[in-house]
């Protein structure tokens, strides 16, 4: 494997790793500025801000997980770096 | 089963379905003979030794003379069946029991850890499991060596804090157990520590890693289905609906409509009282970067069948995780109703009997006493109550019941409580086990394998880890039985301690090139000890503040790796910019780690 290679899978990898991260930290600031606003609003009596940050996150965070998971596996095949 | 053969999730698939219906069934058949009569006792030692006996069973039929398959499973754990693991690892008896306290005291401590483990999986899964899993390593402290070379120090280094964060975290497992035993299923202290440390012994010794993973797919399906399915009935009862985790504001409506505030009692799960945003900020930063580097966790990423493996188990891990982190709140709210609507507004000769169960355990004040007879509580409310009953603020329950008493306070059958101690019991000693072949590993592969006797045969590297298994469960019981309250405390500050010490090392180790071995040692030690420093200074609510909250006895534990992070984040860059650059051979070593094909670590870097 090149050289070249490597670094270009390097580089996409290190992207979507802070694409992945940024991501998280965009949803959960914008949890943390306008939850409260959010609040208004009660589906199944409960708090909108605090039903998506009790319940929202973790689930939007499992969905994360494995969209990053299948990312990356897409990449490491596009370069050739798999463990197949 | 775990061969590294495809067929491997398919047969553990049909063999963990079989168990989880042979579970359900039996807690079927027991609950109908409880309505014929059975007594509680027959019910709580049919339901909870059953289940114990599944677990020791497992561990035995899992035994293994193989070194590989004794300290990570042969490396071939399916993702699904990593994930549960994980899950068991993750939440032990205290996370299964100070969750739901910390949404029964307050909403914003709890969220901060729901956000804090949340994005703790997330960051283990993006900057850390995959790279460790490709690196070969047997455990941190291996991973540490193999990255940085720098010879025997930094996995010295790497050992001891292993030791210090895991040692209490384990101590404080075996505690919640006994704890799960005294509480609710009236067990003696002494009897519970036995049967705790029996079950742990024969879910380890023999099998190590191999066993730890086959018992913990059953132990994460006793606790999701005992932590669900309770749930799950009170809420079809009381609102209609069994998905507890949409109807539990119902049940904060109903406390809301009787009115008044609860009196707080302290968890001694969780100690974590403030919640400014300070606090909250810190905890959540240092529980998010800790559980990505929390030993013990990480141990169940390096046995994943494949890198991919490693993410994937993440994300089955943070789904089963997060169905416990969304039932929590449930459980919670489903107890705060009963008590307003049972408790609040009572008089004293009508309280229900629960309340002087609990209360002859410390578990339920009245009126600032224990709850331990009509008599006591008549004197200590005299003048107190008046025609309306008791008010909200005069009663006070541990949070540390709220996970496990919701079947006695909600009225149900015995069976239910003993299915939710079997639960609770399978977290506990599913975290010790995860814990002990974490300690284990470390102290017989790389205290003795790699620095004492480096040419020792596996066959005594084994029986060496054997006998450190055996030492490190004793130990930690001893610890457990005569500090119960310290084990806990420090068992909430692993993760910080974890955090502060080790995230750093991790992190730049694997994306930035330019760090270097005695970077790594001085930013793991100054990471560590800043953590450590805040605790020791706030011990027992000791110390009255310094510059940004350090030092101060409102900042828990649990956050003190807010201190530690950026000291050690700081060291280690500014160590690594005056300090020679990396060697190639290392930097071929690095670029192996991140690569995931399957060529060997050490090989690309000429060794």
């Amino acid at each position: 494997m090149s050289d070249e290679n490597q670094e270009a899978w390097w580089r996409r990898t290190q992207a979507l790793a802070v694409a992945t991260l940024a991501g998280a930290t965009i949803v959960g600031l914008f949890l943390l500025v306008f939850g409260p606003f959010l609040d208004r609003l009660k589906p199944f009596s409960l708090s909108l801000g605090y039903l998506l940050a009790a319940e929202g996150l973790p689930l939007g965070l499992v969905l994360l997980v494995f969209w990053f998971a299948n990312r990356q596996d897409e990449t490491d095949r596009r370069h050739n770096l798999g463990e197949e | 089963m775990l061969t590294g053969r495809r067929g491997d999730a398919r047969e553990l698939g049909q063999t963990y379905g079989l168990f989880a219906g042979a579970f359900v069934g039996l807690l079927i058949v027991f609950a109908m003979l409880g309505q014929y009569g059975l007594p509680d006792p027959f019910i709580a030692v049919l339901v909870v030794a059953l289940t114990l006996l599944s677990f020791a069973v497992i561990g035995v039929l899992a035994r293994t003379l193989s070194e590989p398959h004794f300290y990570l499973a042969g490396r071939a754990v399916p993702h699904v069946f990593n994930g549960l693991a994980t899950t068991t690892a993750f939440v032990s008896g205290t996370g299964f029991v100070g969750l739901a306290g910390a949404f029964f005291t307050g909403g914003s401590a709890a969220l901060a850890l729901v956000v804090g483990v949340g994005a703790g999986f997330l960051l283990l899964a993006v900057l850390v499991a995959p790279y460790l899993r490709k690196s070969g390593a047997v455990t941190v402290p291996d991973f540490l060596a193999i990255r940085y070379g720098g010879g025997d120090l930094i996995r010295a280094v790497g050992l001891l804090v292993l030791l210090l964060v895991s040692f209490p975290t384990l101590a404080a497992g075996i505690a919640a157990a006994v704890f799960i035993f005294e509480t609710f299923l009236k067990v003696s202290a002494t009897t519970a520590l036995d049967i705790a440390v029996g079950t742990i012994l024969l879910s380890t010794l023999l099998g190590g890693m191999r066993a730890v993973t086959l018992v913990a797919g059953a132990q994460a399906i006793v606790l999701l289905v005992g932590l669900l399915a309770p749930a799950a009935i009170v809420s079809a009862r009381n609102y209609g609906l069994p998905i507890p985790q949409l109807t539990y504001g119902y049940a904060l409506d109903e406390a809301a409509a009787v009115g008044g505030t609860l009196a707080t009692m302290a968890s001694r799960f969780l100690p974590f009282s403030d919640t400014s945003w300070f606090t909250l900020a810190g905890a959540t930063v240092s529980l998010a970067t800790g559980i990505a580097a929390l030993p013990h966790l990480i141990g169940r990423s390096l046995s994943a069948g494949r890198i991919s493996g490693a993410r994937r188990s993440l994300g089955w891990a943070l789904f089963f995780i997060a169905i416990i982190l969304l039932t929590a709140p449930a459980l919670a709210a489903f107890v705060k109703a009963a008590i307003f609507n049972e408790v609040v507004g009572s008089a004293v000769e009508d309280l229900p009997d629960w309340v002087y169960t609990y209360g002859k355990l410390g578990l339920v004040k009245i009126c600032g006493v224990d709850a331990a007879s009509v008599i006591a509580l008549k004197s200590a409310c005299a003048g107190a109550v008046g025609d309306a009953g008791l008010g909200a603020g005069t009663i006070a329950v541990s949070p540390d019941i709220v996970a496990l008493a919701l079947p006695d306070i909600t009225g149900f059958p015995f069976v239910i409580t003993a299915l939710l101690a079997a639960g609770g019991l399978a977290a506990a000693l599913g975290g010790a086990n995860a814990l002990a072949i974490t300690i284990a590993t470390a102290t017989g592969y790389d205290f003795y394998g790699r620095l004492v006797a480096p040419l020792a045969p596996a066959g005594r590297r084994l029986i060496v880890t054997r006998a450190m298994l055996l030492l490190t469960v004793l130990l930690a019981t001893a610890f457990a039985e005569f500090a119960p309250g310290d084990a806990f405390a420090l068992a909430a500050a692993a993760p910080a301690l974890a955090a502060g010490a080790f995230f750093p090392a991790l992190v730049l180790g694997i994306w930035w090139r330019r760090t270097t071995s005695v970077a790594a040692i001085a930013g793991i030690a100054s990471g560590f000890t800043v953590t450590a420093w805040h605790i020791a200074a706030t011990w027992h609510g000791a110390g009255s503040g310094g510059f940004l909250g350090f030092g101060d006895p409102r900042v828990p534990p649990l956050a003190a790796g807010i201190f530690g992070l950026p000291i050690g984040f700081l060291v280690l860059v500014g160590v690594s910019l005056v300090t020679p650059a990396p060697t190639e051979r290392q930097l071929d070593i690095l670029d192996a780690i991140r690569r995931p094909s399957r060529d060997p670590v050490l090989e690309a870097g000429g060794a």
